[in-house]
C-alpha cells in the first residue's frame, strides 16, 4: 500500500475546488491530499507562515514538517526549489491547472513534469511579479 | 602607529555563536565593515577568497550564513549565491553590491538573498545585516 501527503500552494479558501496560488512562498495557504494507492483519502488546508525577505526556507521547513512528499506548484525561487530537492520533497509544475484537484489528477495520472531550475523566478523562463 | 587589523577568524565564548563565512578577495577593504560584524562577539567570522573556496567550506561545514562580495577571482557574487544553494539551500547570503534596486531584483531575483548592503559596506551596514540575520536565525544557528 502506498501512500503519500502532496501540497499545492492554493487561493482561498483551498480544497480541491479552489485554484493554485500563483506563487508558494506568498500564498496563504496550502491545501494538502492525502493519497493511498492513487485515490485522495483525506483533504486539508493549513496556513502558511509569514514570508519575509531571505526567509525562503521557513515555508519548505513548515511543509516538512507537515510530512509533505510532493508540492505541486505554478511559481517559486531557486532557493526553496533547492530546499525541497535538498530535504527530499518532490516539486511538480502545476501552473494551468484550473483547480487543485485537477493538479491532483494530473500528477496522479503522471501528466505533471517536474519543476527545474530554468521554472524558477529569474531562472530564464520565468519572472515573478514581486 | 598603525591601527592593527583584527583578526578575520574569531571565536567568541558567547552562547549565541553564529558562523559566518565572508567570500571576498578584498577583505582589507571591507575592514571597518568586518569589525562592525565583529562588534557581535556571538559572530565566528571565517574568510574564503575565491567562490571555489568558499563552496568547499560550505560543503565542509555550513555556516549560518554567507557574506559575498560582488566580485570573486572566480565568479560573480550572485553566481556564488546559485552555487551554494545547490550545495546547502539552508544557508542565509548576504551581497554586496552596488546595483541598483531594480536591477539588483532582476538579477537576484528567486535566490532568496537575505540582505543586500553597498559595495563598499560600512560599521552600520554591518549591524543592519547582524539584525536581519538574527531575526532569520534559530538562537545558535
Amino acid at each position: 500500500m502506498s501512500s503519500l501527503t502532496i501540497a499545492i500552494p492554493s487561493e482561498q479558501p483551498g480544497g480541491l475546488e479552489a485554484q493554485l496560488g500563483a506563487h508558494f512562498g506568498h500564498c496563504e495557504i496550502y491545501t494538502l491530499v492525502d493519497v493511498e494507492d492513487g485515490t485522495c483519502n483525506n483533504v486539508r488546508v493549513i496556513p502558511n507562515v509569514p514570508h519575509q525577505q531571505g526567509g525562503c526556507m521557513a515555508p519548505v521547513q513548515h511543509l516538512a514538517s507537515q510530512g509533505v512528499q510532493v508540492l505541486i506548484a505554478g511559481g517559486m525561487g531557486m532557493r526553496p526549489l533547492m530546499g525541497f530537492n535538498q530535504m527530499g520533497i518532490q516539486v511538480y509544475l502545476g501552473a494551468g491547472a484550473p483547480s487543485i484537484g485537477a493538479a491532483v489528477d494530473a500528477f496522479l495520472q503522471g501528466d505533471l513534469l517536474a519543476f527545474g531550475t530554468h521554472n524558477t523566478c529569474g531562472g530564464g523562463e520565468h519572472h515573478c511579479g514581486s | 602607529m598603525r591601527r592593527r587589523r583584527a583578526p578575520l577568524r574569531v571565536v567568541a565564548p558567547q552562547s549565541r555563536i553564529r558562523r559566518l563565512l565572508v567570500a571576498t578577495s578584498r577583505a582589507n577593504l571591507l575592514q571597518e565593515f568586518i569589525d562592525g560584524l565583529l562588534a557581535d562577539h556571538g559572530v565566528e567570522l571565517l574568510a574564503a577568497t575565491s567562490g571555489a573556496a568558499a563552496l568547499a567550506m560550505v560543503r565542509e561545514a555550513p555556516p549560518a550564513a554567507v557574506v559575498v562580495d560582488e566580485s570573486l577571482p572566480d565568479m560573480d557574487g550572485l553566481r556564488l549565491v546559485a552555487e551554494l544553494l545547490r550545495v546547502n539551500a539552508g544557508v542565509h547570503a548576504v551581497v554586496l553590491s552596488d546595483l541598483g534596486a531594480e536591477a539588483f531584483h532582476e538579477a537576484a531575483e528567486g535566490l532568496g538573498i537575505a540582505v543586500r548592503v553597498p559595495a563598499m559596506p560600512t560599521a552600520e551596514d554591518a549591524r543592519v545585516v547582524l539584525e536581519k540575520l538574527g531575526r532569520l536565525l534559530p538562537a545558535g544557528g
